[in-house]
C-alpha cells in the first residue's frame, strides 16, 4: 500500500515540535532532555479546553502542528486516533470515586472517559464532519493507526491525520503499565497521486526488529506513541530506507521509504 | 462500492443465547430487560444482563484472558455455529488472511473498578488479578478473539462510543478492499460495568423504567450488555447470501454527549451509506434507529431520518428488548437487521406504547412478518461519532 507522507507532528520530552524532533533525528542538534510543553491545542474554544482532558490537550496540540506545518484545514479532512492506554487520568479518578461513597461520577468526565474523546473535540475544534475512528492496541497501537489511516487514504483516495497519544498513569494503576514519558505524534497521509515522500506500507509476519534511533532515550519507547520516531527518523535517510514498526506479537508493519 | 457476503452472525444478548433466541423474543413480545441486579449497583433502573457469566470463567490457554468482557466474548462466539463457520473460512483464506474488527466503549473496565475496591491499605497499590494487556485494556477483547479463533490476520479494537461495533464493518470492508485480508469477523462486545452505569445515571440519562424508545413519555435509557458477531468474506462458499452493501461514518462536531438538535450528523452518515451503496431512500425498506430513548437523543434522530427518508419507511428501535449495549450496540443491531432481513420480518419497539406524535417517522411498535430487500442500521455515539449500515442481500 504506497500513501504520501504531507507532514508531521511530535510532541514529547526534549522534542517540542518537529523542528527540533528533526534537527535531533539528523544528528545537526544533541537530544537535550526536558520536560514537554505543556500542550495548548489553539482550535479548541476556551470553554471545551477547559472540560477537555490530558490526552484529548496531547492529541489535539500534536494535531494542529501537523496541519499547520503543511498549511491545511482540519474541516473536511478524515481522522484517525490511536493510542493504547487512552486516559488514565480519568480513569483513575473514575475508578476512585465509584470505590468509595457516594460511588458517584462526574458527568463531564464521564463523557471524557470515552476512547474517542480526543475525536469528539478534534471535530468541534477543526470544525469537522468528516469521518473519524479510533483505535487501541497494546505496544502495536502506533502501527494499528498507521495501517486504518493509509488503508483509508488508499481506499477512500482520501487524506487523513493520523494522531498517536500515550500517556504515563498515575499510581496504583502505573505499576501495571509503567511507560515514563508522554508522548503524541502526528502524521497527514496523502493518497499515492498526490506529490510527496512515499511510504510504502506492509503487514508482515513475524517480530519487528529494532529502529530506535540511539541518539533518544531508550525509556521513551516504551510509550507505543513513541514508535512514529522510529519511522520519522526513517524518512529523515537518504536513498532507499526501512523501518519495522511492532503491530501484533506476531505481526509488523513494514514500511519502506525511497528518496 | 461491491456487495460484501455476510457468511455467519452470531448473537448473546439479554434476549437469550443465539439468533434463535432473540427471533423467538422479538416475535412473542419478550423484552429482555429486567430490575437492576448488576452485583451490587443499587441504582433504580432495568438493565439487559447476560445470566451466568458470573459463573464461567475462562479455562485453558486463554485462562489469563479472564474477565466479563472476554468470558461474553466467548459466550458470542459460540452461537449460531459461528466458530465452525470461521474454521471453514481459514481453510479457504488462510488465518494470516483473516482480520478481527471489535468494537467496545469499556472492554475490562469493570475489573478496575473492582480491583479499586481491594488496594493495598498501607501502600495503595492494585491486588495483581487485574492485568493491564489481558483484560483492563481495550485491545484485550481484540486480541482474545484473535486468539480464541487461531486467526492472524489484521487485528484491531475500534473504541468510538456507541459507534464502535459499526463502525468496525466499515473498518473491515476497507481492509478488504485494500488487499490487506479476504475475510473479517467484526464484532462488538460490552459487559455491564459501573463506570457505564452511574456516568449515565449522572448524565440523568438513565430511565429508572424499561426504556420506552420514541415514545411521547421516554426518559432515558437501558443498559445492556451483548457480544454480536459477523464474518465477512470477500467471496462467500457460493449461493444467495447476507450482504453489506455501504456504510457512512461522520462527525456532529457539535458537543462531546449531546446530539446535533437537528442530526446533522446522524443525517450525513444515513446519506453517505446510501450513497457507498448507490441507492436512493425508496430502496431501503426497514430502519433499525439507534433509538436510545433519551428525550434528546431520539428527537435528533427523527430530524435526521426525515430529511433522509420519505414517511412511508418502516422504522423501529430495539434498545427495549436488549437494553443499550454501548459499544456493542452497532454490532447487536447489525445482527438483528441481518436478521430481519433473512427471515423477512419487522422487529417491534418494545416498551413503547406511544409514539411522540410530534415525530414524522413511522414507527413500528408491534413486531410483524414483512419481506425486506435491503435494511439499515443506525448507531451514533458520545463525541458524535455516527455510523449506518446498508445490508442486503446478493
Amino acid at each position: 500500500m504506497r500513501v504520501r507522507l504531507a507532514a508531521q507532528a511530535v510532541l514529547g520530552p526534549g522534542l517540542p515540535d518537529w523542528s527540533v524532533a528533526r534537527a535531533v533525528l539528523t544528528g545537526a542538534a544533541p537530544y537535550v532532555p526536558a520536560p514537554a510543553p505543556e500542550p495548548a491545542p489553539a482550535l479548541l474554544p476556551a470553554t471545551e479546553r477547559r472540560r477537555a482532558s490530558a490526552s484529548v490537550r496531547w492529541a489535539l496540540a500534536v494535531g494542529e502542528q501537523a496541519l499547520r506545518a503543511c498549511g491545511r484545514e482540519g474541516a473536511e479532512l478524515a481522522s484517525v486516533f490511536a493510542s493504547c492506554g487512552g486516559d488514565g487520568g480519568i480513569t483513575h479518578q473514575i475508578c476512585e470515586a465509584l470505590a468509595a461513597p457516594p460511588h458517584t461520577v462526574s458527568p463531564t468526565r464521564f463523557h471524557n472517559s470515552v476512547h474517542n474523546a480526543p475525536a469528539g473535540y478534534w471535530s468541534i475544534a477543526a470544525q469537522s464532519h468528516a469521518s473519524s475512528t479510533s483505535l487501541s492496541g497494546y505496544d502495536g497501537a502506533f502501527a494499528i493507526g498507521l495501517l486504518e489511516a493509509a488503508t483509508q487514504a488508499t481506499v477512500d483516495q482520501c487524506s487523513v491525520l493520523l494522531v498517536a497519544y500515550d500517556l504515563p498513569y498515575p499510581e496504583p494503576m502505573h505499576a501495571l503499565w509503567p511507560i515514563a514519558h508522554p508522548f503524541a505524534a502526528s502524521l497527514l497521509l496523502d493518497p499515492p497521486a498526490r506529490a510527496g515522500l512515499a511510504l510504502d506500507i506492509e503487514l508482515r509476519e513475524g517480530a519487528a526488529r529494532e529502529f530506535w534511533p540511539r541518539m533518544l532515550p531508550g525509556e521513551l519507547r516504551a510509550n507505543p506513541a513513541a514508535r512514529a520516531l522510529e519511522l520519522f527518523a526513517a524518512t529523515l535517510r537518504h536513498g532507499r530506507s526501512r523501518v519495522e514498526l511492532p503491530y501484533t506479537e506476531t505481526s509488523h508493519i513494514a514500511v519502506e521509504i525511497d528518496q | 462500492m461491491a456487495p460484501l457476503p455476510i457468511t455467519a452472525i452470531a448473537l448473546a444478548s439479554a434476549l437469550g443465547n443465539g439468533t434463535g433466541a432473540a427471533t423467538q423474543a422479538m416475535r412473542h413480545g419478550r423484552s429482555g430487560l429486567r430490575r437492576n441486579d448488576f452485583l451490587d449497583s443499587a441504582l433504580d433502573t432495568w438493565i439487559g444482563r447476560v445470566p451466568g457469566l458470573e459463573d464461567a470463567p475462562l479455562d485453558g490457554g486463554l485462562a489469563h484472558f479472564d474477565c466479563r468482557s472476554n468470558r461474553l466474548a466467548l459466550l458470542g462466539l459460540q452461537q449460531d455455529g459461528f466458530e465452525a463457520t470461521v474454521v471453514r473460512a481459514v481453510a479457504r483464506h488462510g488465518a494470516r488472511r483473516v482480520a478481527v474488527y471489535i468494537g467496545t466503549s469499556s472492554s475490562g473496565i469493570l475489573e478496575a473498578e473492582l480491583a479499586f475496591r481491594h488496594r493495598d491499605p498501607a501502600t495503595g497499590a492494585l491486588p495483581a488479578a487485574l492485568r493491564f494487556s489481558d483484560t483492563y485494556n481495550l485491545y484485550s477483547v481484540a486480541s482474545f478473539v484473535q486468539q480464541r479463533l487461531g486467526l492472524h490476520g489484521p487485528c484491531c479494537t475500534v473504541s468510538a462510543a456507541c459507534a464502535s461495533s459499526a463502525k468496525v464493518f466499515a473498518a473491515a470492508q476497507r481492509a478488504i478492499a485494500a488487499g490487506l485480508c479476504d475475510a473479517a469477523v467484526v464484532g462488538g462486545v460490552e459487559t455491564l460495568c459501573f463506570t457505564t452505569l452511574q456516568g449515565f445515571a449522572a448524565l440523568e440519562l438513565l430511565s429508572s423504567r424499561p426504556c420506552r424508545p420514541f415514545d411521547t413519555e421516554r426518559d432515558g435509557i437501558s443498559i445492556g450488555e451483548a457480544a454480536a458477531f459477523a464474518l465477512l468474506e470477500k467471496e462467500g462458499p457460493g449461493g444467495e447470501t447476507l450482504a453489506l452493501l455501504g456504510y457512512g461514518e461522520s462527525a456532529d462536531a457539535f458537543h462531546m454527549s449531546t446530539p446535533h438538535p437537528q442530526g446533522l450528523g446522524a443525517a450525513r452518515a444515513m446519506h453517505d451509506a446510501l450513497q457507498l451503496a448507490g441507492l436512493a431512500p425508496g430502496d431501503v425498506d426497514y430502519l433499525n434507529l439507534h433509538g436510545t430513548g433519551t428525550r434528546n437523543n431520539d428527537a435528533a434522530e427523527n430530524a435526521a431520518v426525515c430529511a433522509v427518508f420519505s414517511e412511508r419507511l418502516a422504522c423501529s428501535a430495539t434498545k427495549g428488548w436488549t437494553g443499550h449495549a454501548l459499544g456493542a450496540a452497532g454490532a447487536v443491531e447489525a445482527v438483528l437487521t441481518l436478521l430481519a432481513l433473512r427471515d423477512g420480518f419487522v422487529p417491534g419497539t418494545a416498551n413503547t406504547r406511544h409514539a411522540d406524535p410530534q415525530f414524522g417517522i413511522r414507527l413500528a411498535l408491534e413486531t410483524a412478518p414483512q419481506p425486506l430487500r435491503r435494511a439499515m442500521s443506525n448507531s451514533f455515539g458520545f463525541g458524535g461519532s455516527n455510523c449506518s449500515l446498508v445490508f442486503g442481500r446478493m
